[in-house]
């Protein structure tokens, strides 16, 4: 079950927890971890406008956060 | 009364042996019918480890009137760098010297002929307590803030399965993947992999692998670093990617797949926010099944347990660090039932000079071939230690999920507001008091239950006060195992009821062998001894105790025993009871012959 897209605003963080993952802290103040998009989305600090879907059905080992599933993104 | 004795001592390690030798013989045929195999074994514990040999070592006591030139010679002769073990032992002459560890044995038998001689022995390193010889152990805060080497003293989980439901497990040499160093000794069954849909749960992330070694790490090896219950054995079962993510179906499968092969334990060091009907039910089935669900509470710092976490048959656990305050990421609430370690890579509290996370032995990120000692820190690092007191206590004998989490609650070390903490629930855990606890709860209800047995079996009949003195022992041995002796007194086996030996020589299953769960070695050691009245009443005593411990398997086990049709159901429980029954008869058969009319 995934919901229709999204496009979220925020700064893309690498979490040192759990061996490491990526999220994207969202300007509206949630966290959400990242799964898709390229190695041009995943740096450390870097502003992105991510497009994608909550996947409701998923869970993981981060455990911070809904899971965006990335369809696009931009950064800057 | 010596040759009593001696009559017991030797009635139990017949018993002992004819057992293991039949059990063996039995398990072959279970893994052959397809049940839970076993992929690697461990040979027996025989005790916990106290004293320790240190390889290639050895203590020459010199005559003390030895003459600097006779020390000489003797060095010159053996080989040998004799050097002098502390300050005073220039008046005592104890010298230590280096050999290699393949000429210990020759050289002690040499080195005692000689005349200047006194002793030459291997060295031994006296401890108090189970401390683990791996070398990275010192770098594990987290075993020590739950107690582990206290606990250790009494069990290291033998017997028990513990299903890691997560990335997977390196648990095998299998194409590109490899067993993890440090998990060269520990105890596998067979799991499931739900992401490719094969029988190979091999990681390709590295977070289910150190998990796992938290439970199970290989301990006592020289090697690396230990794990909490590190005589379990793991149940590797894959539902999550090489991303560390996956979905609720296939989590709430492995939940249930785990629960029908026989795991007594159940990690999940994984979540998500949303609620899933079909998760819950899966765990409440594993529950209903008897198995103990440890969950991670989740990561967001905030005040919100994660499914399935805050599931109610679940254990929800929060994480703490070196200075037993809950970590800044944990994620805390009503659900949560206790606390223990998982690390904060911020800071060096302990100032050993690493971060203070959670210190196992997993896989590398990028090549799942190679092994790598890796410091974590997150809520999924403190379920694992929850998990592993768990497979402790169930080791006890204590099997009813409800009665596991009251035991981990009672035994808490209570933080914060207390008993019930929003932050560390009933408190940190800890796996010595737990331990304990489980032992002297399972060791009176089998006492309790061989005292029924034993009225039962002498009823109508009169027995001598020197008949029930070498029976009792025998039959409390059998039925109930020496549980009330302090710590590090004995080896663990002895602690536990000779029915369970099945489990410390064959290791973990999930179902109990037919051959020892029954009257068969009784009645074996039986006939062996009959013609000689003392062996005969040892004999009548240990069959009286296995009556009880059969009653109890059947009566508080839901014991699954192999060959017989359903899992843990009537025919089961017909069968332990009707073995129990003719244990009685048998015992009342001996102990009316031994009886002068």
């Amino acid at each position: 079950m995934t919901r229709r897209s999204i496009t979220l605003s925020g700064t893309v963080r690498h979490s040192k927890l759990e061996g490491g993952f990526w999220t994207l802290a969202a300007d509206d103040g949630r966290t959400y971890q990242l799964d898709g998009g390229d190695g041009g989305l995943y740096h450390d600090g870097q502003r992105a406008r991510v497009t994608g879907r909550i996947a409701a059905d998923a869970a993981g080992i981060a455990m911070s956060g809904d899971i965006l599933r990335v369809e696009s993104y931009e950064v800057g | 009364m010596m040759k009593k004795w001696m009559a017991v001592a030797a009635a139990v390690s017949v018993l002992w042996w004819t057992g293991a030798l039949l059990g063996s013989r039995g398990n072959e045929a279970e893994m052959a019918s397809g049940s839970a195999a076993i992929l690697a074994t461990e040979p027996m514990e025989t005790a916990s480890a106290e004293v320790e040999r240190v390889p290639g070592e050895l203590l020459v006591d010199l005559r003390d009137d030895a003459t600097p030139e006779a020390e000489r010679e003797l060095a010159r002769r053996y080989h040998l760098t004799l050097e002098e073990t502390g300050p005073s032992s220039h008046d005592i002459k104890v010298m230590k010297a280096e050999v290699s560890e393949a000429d210990e044995d020759a050289m002690i038998e040499g080195l005692s002929h000689e005349p200047l001689v006194e002793s030459a022995e291997p060295n031994y390193v006296y401890r108090a307590l189970a401390v683990p010889n791996d070398p990275l152990y010192k770098y594990q805060w987290h075993m020590d803030q739950i107690h582990g080497p206290k606990a250790w003293d009494l069990g290291q989980g033998n017997g028990v399965i513990v299903a890691v439901i997560d990335t997977g497990v390196a648990y095998e040499d299998n194409g590109r993947f490899k067993r993890a160093k440090d998990l060269a000794g520990t105890k596998f069954v067979a799991g499931w992999d739900f992401i490719h849909r094969n029988d190979h749960p091999d990681d390709d992330h590295g977070h289910g692998t150190h998990v796992a070694g938290t439970v199970a790490q290989t301990t006592n090896n020289n090697e690396g670093v230990a794990g909490v219950a590190y005589k379990a054995a793991i149940m590797p079962i894959k539902v999550l990617s090489a991303q560390g993510m996956g979905n609720v179906g296939d989590i709430a499968e492995g939940i249930r797949w785990a629960a029908d092969h026989g795991a007594k334990v159940i990690n999940m060091s994984l979540g998500g926010s949303g609620f899933s009907r079909v998760m819950k039910n899966a765990c409440d089935y594993a529950k209903q099944k008897g198995v103990a669900v440890v969950c991670a509470a989740g990561n967001n710092g905030q005040q919100r347990v994660s499914y399935p976490a805050a599931y109610p048959a679940c254990i929800a656990v929060s994480a703490t660090r070196f200075d037993e305050e809950v970590t800044w990421y944990s994620n805390y609430g009503k659900e949560i039932c206790v606390a223990a370690p998982g690390g904060d890579t911020r800071v060096d509290q302990n100032g050993d000079g690493y971060p203070d996370g959670v210190l196992q032995c997993t896989i590398s990120r990028t090549d799942p071939a190679q092994s790598s000692y890796e410091l974590y820190q997150g809520t999924s690092m403190a379920s694992p230690h929850v998990a592993g007191v768990a497979a402790l206590i169930i080791s006890q004998g204590i099997k009813d999920p409800d009665e596991v989490r009251e035991v981990l609650q009672k035994t808490a070390r209570p933080k914060g507001s207390g008993r019930g903490d929003i932050k560390y629930g009933a408190g940190i855990i800890d796996a010595a008091a737990a331990q304990r606890l489980a032992m002297d709860r399972a060791g009176v209800r089998r006492t309790l239950e061989l005292a029924g047995a034993g009225a039962v079996a002498l009823l109508g009949l009169r027995i001598a006060a020197g008949e029930a003195l070498l029976a009792g022992p025998a039959a409390l041995v059998a039925a109930c195992g020496l549980w009330f002796a302090p710590s590090g007194w004995l080896p663990v086996a002895l602690r536990h009821p000779l029915a369970e030996l099945d489990t410390w020589a064959l290791g973990a299953s999930a179902q109990a062998n037919p051959i020892v769960y029954s009257v068969l070695l009784p009645l074996v050691l039986m006939v062996l001894v009959f013609g000689w009245r003392p062996g005969r009443l040892v004999a009548a005593g240990l069959t009286l105790g296995m009556a009880a411990a059969l009653s109890d398997a059947a009566l508080f086990g839901s014991t699954d025993v192999a060959w017989i049709p359903g899992t843990a159901g009537w025919l089961d429980g017909a069968w332990l009871l009707g073995n129990a029954a003719l244990c009685l008869l048998l015992a009342r058969a001996a102990l009316g012959r031994g009886r002068k009319s």
